[in-house]
């Protein structure tokens, strides 16, 4: 009995702490109303909430707000995935010109600053009389994750959904996943990340990766909260070519936002590749090589700040699109 | 607006003026707060 009331007495602080801070941070950022999403439940649902001054309110769920990126889902749910799915992304190349709408979008929705690509757009070129292209890059969600099978505190995880993820409050910093991943696409969080008060004091999920944690590894997520809402990432929304297609390989659907088309027949007739495949880690990226392009290549290269145009201005100069110095 | 937990650990915004009608200025007790928490059907509460 005496236990009970503890643990009572315990979860009580817990829920009150949680709230309190919660409530510090509605009134210090009243203006964060506006960032929430304005998806409504169905009407007439009634939602028990507990109220900044300890009482339990009963609210019609058509009038809340849901707050972005809250963790919808627990630590077990997270870690085994979305049930019946597989996802998978299609990058059709020959669409892309480099706007770096996707880079922007991806690091808007996981805060992370403009130094953190969690995915990037190289400038690929494959033989010397080949001409470059635009390739974009983010983790392939490998159904043979080399990360996986290296980490040594279970931090990253295969799910049944396809996804592989990383718990950040499992990662104990020791780079073997970066060591392992042959696509080198997960990153280190070298410094404290810069988020706004309420995203830095919110519960942390696996599925969101948000708060960041410093000394720990991130890369891409595909977005899985976005996912369970039946939304696609924010890079596939912002690609203003519809280059990204996100979809679930079981339905035998993908989408790019404008059109939705059968991820089998797409593969098939456009010859879809995966990158390095010969690795034998099964990547759940494919490409659409970059034939027929619909831009050229310079185009993506023209408007870009100056550091940016240093990373590429070697393979344009090789392939004569840039004069000499 | 204000700032609520649900059951489940989500964050949600209710309007101030919402709240205050169905507000009935009862404090909650330990045990209140404890089955709210544990509600079996908190996964249908939001």
């Amino acid at each position: 009995m005496k236990k009970e009331e503890e643990i009572s007495n315990k979860a009580r602080r817990d829920f009150l702490k949680t709230t309190a801070i919660a409530t510090i941070a509605a009134t210090a950022c009243g203006s964060l109303a506006c960032s929430c999403s304005s998806k409504k439940a169905n009407v007439g649902e009634k939602v028990k909430l507990l109220s900044p001054d300890g009482e339990i309110v009963e609210i019609d769920s058509s009038y809340l707000n849901h707050q972005e990126h809250m963790a919808i889902v627990s630590k077990l749910e997270a870690r085994e995935g979305i049930a019946g799915k597989k996802f998978v992304m299609v990058v059709d190349l020959s669409r892309c010109k480099n706007a770096r709408k996707c880079v922007a979008a991806c690091q808007k929705w996981h805060y992370r600053t403009e130094d953190k690509e969690w995915l990037t757009v190289k400038l690929m070129k494959d033989s010397e009389e080949g001409a470059p292209y635009w390739f974009p890059k983010q983790c392939f969600h490998c159904d043979n994750p080399p990360c996986v099978k290296v980490c040594p505190v279970d931090a990253t995880f295969k799910r049944q959904d396809g996804l592989v993820l990383i718990d950040n409050e499992r990662c104990i910093g020791c780079k073997f996943c970066m060591a392992a991943c042959p696509y080198s696409t997960r990153v280190f969080n070298w410094s404290e990340p810069e988020l706004p008060f309420d995203i830095k004091h919110q519960q942390y999920s696996p599925e969101t990766g948000i708060p960041g944690k410093v000394g720990t590894v991130e890369k891409c997520d595909f977005c899985p909260d976005r996912s369970r809402e039946g939304l696609l990432p924010p890079c596939v929304e912002a690609c203003p070519n519809g280059v990204f297609y996100f979809g679930d390989e079981n339905e035998d659907t993908v989408s790019n936002g404008d059109e939705t088309v059968s991820f089998s027949q797409l593969i098939k007739d456009r010859a879809a590749y995966r990158f390095q495949e010969e690795l034998g880690t099964k990547p759940r990226v494919y490409y659409l090589p970059p034939k027929d392009r619909q831009f050229p290549v310079e185009r993506g290269y023209e408007n870009l700040p100056d550091n940016l145009k240093e990373r590429f201005k070697d393979v344009m100069e090789e392939s004569n699109l840039l004069e000499k110095k | 607006m204000v700032k609520m937990l649900t059951a489940d650990g989500k964050l949600v915004e209710v309007s101030k003026e919402m709240l205050d009608q169905v507000k009935k200025n009862q404090r909650a007790s330990n045990k209140e707060i404890y089955n709210w928490m544990n509600n079996p059907s908190k996964k249908n509460n939001s």
